[in-house]
């Protein structure tokens, strides 16, 4: 049995089925492909015209990019030698006319060494040499260091009339109640400060913060004030007293206390005052501690008063 | 050699030479490439004719690296033509055999009505054979078949070696011997 009668079924299963078909070719598509050909035909029988472009097209990336590609090579390399960095050295020397006025306050150098000389760790140093600050121009040799501002007690005492206070002049007030005012003592500046001519007085630790101060209270009796022949003021003046006509009291710079001092007018009877007293100011520095500011004749002289045994006496005056 | 091959032979050199000598080879088998090309794509004329198209277009910008073998030309352009078939099942992801429903113009009165009817019949009897059939045991089908190429033909299209094409194209005439319905199965439909 041959192959063709042996699928003789299947042969003529597809002769059957092939003849009975019917493809039309459509004329429309065969003459458009062949059309489409014989311009395709005309494409490749046509000289090809050399892109005068095409080689910089072509190359320009490879001659331009390997160039560049060596340059940053090199550069790399030879940042990387180089990667030292010197600190050039400051000229402070006299001959230097570049140093402004800082030069002549700080006398200090600082000296940077260069960091390509020293060849281990523990050579790349820095020195420093001390600021040094000259004050001689100044011509003090201490450094003022402005007080802290502490609070004072103070009366004012106005007198109507002139002549001394005795305990027979009446007093005036223009409020029963005594008027509470803070004036801020003028702060002495550091130009002004003059050496005290008074005996040598002990200076107190200013770094020690001073204890919150309670409100203090104004006791003044009613008969003590009426007894007073003049206008009294009482102020609580919470700032230090600093003030610049008289350095001396610059020192009472202690903590006030918070228990007003027994001082009534009896004692400024001890003072020595004229028709011309325009102002008496009491300044309460402690319980047994009080100076007292009187501006007669336009000048302003401060007395200290302690008191020592239950009696208030002058200790001190400055004129 | 034959004649027609001889001759074959010396269009293709003169093709090779002069492009427009090409345009003689596409009108001797624009028909047979567009019809096996209609088979493949299930009737799809539009598809059919682009696809015929592109497989002369790729005919004529390669036909410098073409080398006459003693075969008719066409089998160069069935292969040509197979490779785009496939590249189209590929690109519209469709299914790999497509059977035909539209080969048959039964409205046609110049043909004999019998002779259309037993081809319906016996493409019906195709279609559902190649349902259980592979994609090269169609091929090798249709190639055989309709196209009428021999086997060395049929191992250039589908670029199998001449040593194996005998042996394949024998397991698929008795696959498919063994899915055609029988005498006693087309007396029962009847």
């Amino acid at each position: 049995m041959n192959e063709n009668s042996y699928f003789k079924d299947i042969i003529d299963v597809f002769l059957r089925a092939k003849k009975a078909e019917d493809i039309d070719i459509n004329p429309h598509f065969k003459a458009a492909t062949r059309e489409m050909l014989s311009y395709k035909i005309d494409q490749l029988k046509a000289p090809k015209i050399k892109d005068p472009k095409g080689f910089w097209n072509k190359w320009k990336k490879t001659i331009i990019g390997v160039p560049a590609s060596l340059l940053a090579v090199f550069v790399v390399v030879f940042a990387l030698q180089n990667n030292q960095i010197t600190v050039e050295k400051d000229d402070f020397s006299p001959s230097n006319t570049n140093i402004l006025d800082e030069a002549e306050i700080m006398e200090g150098i600082m000296e940077t060494p260069k960091i390509e000389d020293a060849e281990k760790p523990e050579e790349r140093h820095v020195k420093i040499q001390p600021l040094v600050i000259d004050y001689s121009d100044t011509g003090n040799d201490n450094v003022v260091i402005p007080p802290t501002p502490q609070p004072v007690y103070k009366q004012t005492y106005v007198p109507t009339t002139g002549g001394p206070i005795t305990s027979d002049t009446p007093v005036i007030l223009d409020d029963p109640k005594p008027t509470k005012t803070v004036e801020p003592l003028p702060t002495p500046q550091p130009e002004t400060y003059t050496e005290p001519t008074t005996a040598p007085v002990e200076y107190i630790d200013i770094t020690e913060e001073p204890e919150p101060e309670p409100e203090v209270t104004t006791k003044i009796l009613i008969e003590q004030v009426d007894e007073i022949p003049s206008q009294r003021v009482q102020e609580i003046i919470k700032d230090d007293i600093l003030i610049e006509t008289d350095e001396a009291v610059n020192h009472f710079r202690e903590p006030i206390s918070p228990v007003e001092p027994n001082f009534d007018k009896t004692v400024l009877e001890k003072l020595e005052i004229t028709d011309s007293l325009s102002s008496v100011n009491v300044h309460y520095l402690n319980e047994d501690q009080v100076a007292v500011e009187v501006t007669d004749s336009n000048e302003t002289r401060w007395y200290m008063f302690e008191e020592m045994n239950g009696e208030w006496a002058m200790t001190q005056k400055f004129d | 050699m034959s004649k027609d091959l001889e001759q074959e032979k010396r269009l293709i050199e003169d093709a090779k030479k002069d492009p427009d000598k090409f345009l003689a080879l596409y009108d001797k088998y624009y028909e047979q490439i567009y019809k096996y090309v209609y088979r493949r794509c299930g009737g799809d004329k539009d598809v059919s004719h682009d696809i015929t198209s592109q497989t002369f277009l790729d005919a004529l910008q390669n036909i410098k690296t073409y080398e006459f073998q003693g075969y008719p030309f066409s089998s160069w352009l069935y292969k040509i033509a197979h490779n785009n078939v496939i590249k189209w099942y590929r690109k519209s992801n469709k299914r790999k055999y497509v059977p035909i429903e539209e080969a048959y113009n039964l409205s046609d009165k110049t043909q004999d009505q019998k002779e259309k009817a037993d081809g319906v019949i016996a493409q019906e009897q195709i279609n559902e054979m190649m349902k259980h059939l592979d994609e090269d045991e169609c091929e090798i089908l249709r190639l055989k078949f309709y196209e009428g190429l021999s086997n060395i033909e049929i191992a250039e299209v589908m670029g199998l070696s001449v040593s194996n094409i005998g042996v394949k194209v024998f397991r698929t005439l008795k696959k498919a011997k063994g899915l055609l319905p029988t005498k006693h199965d087309l007396k029962q439909l009847s």
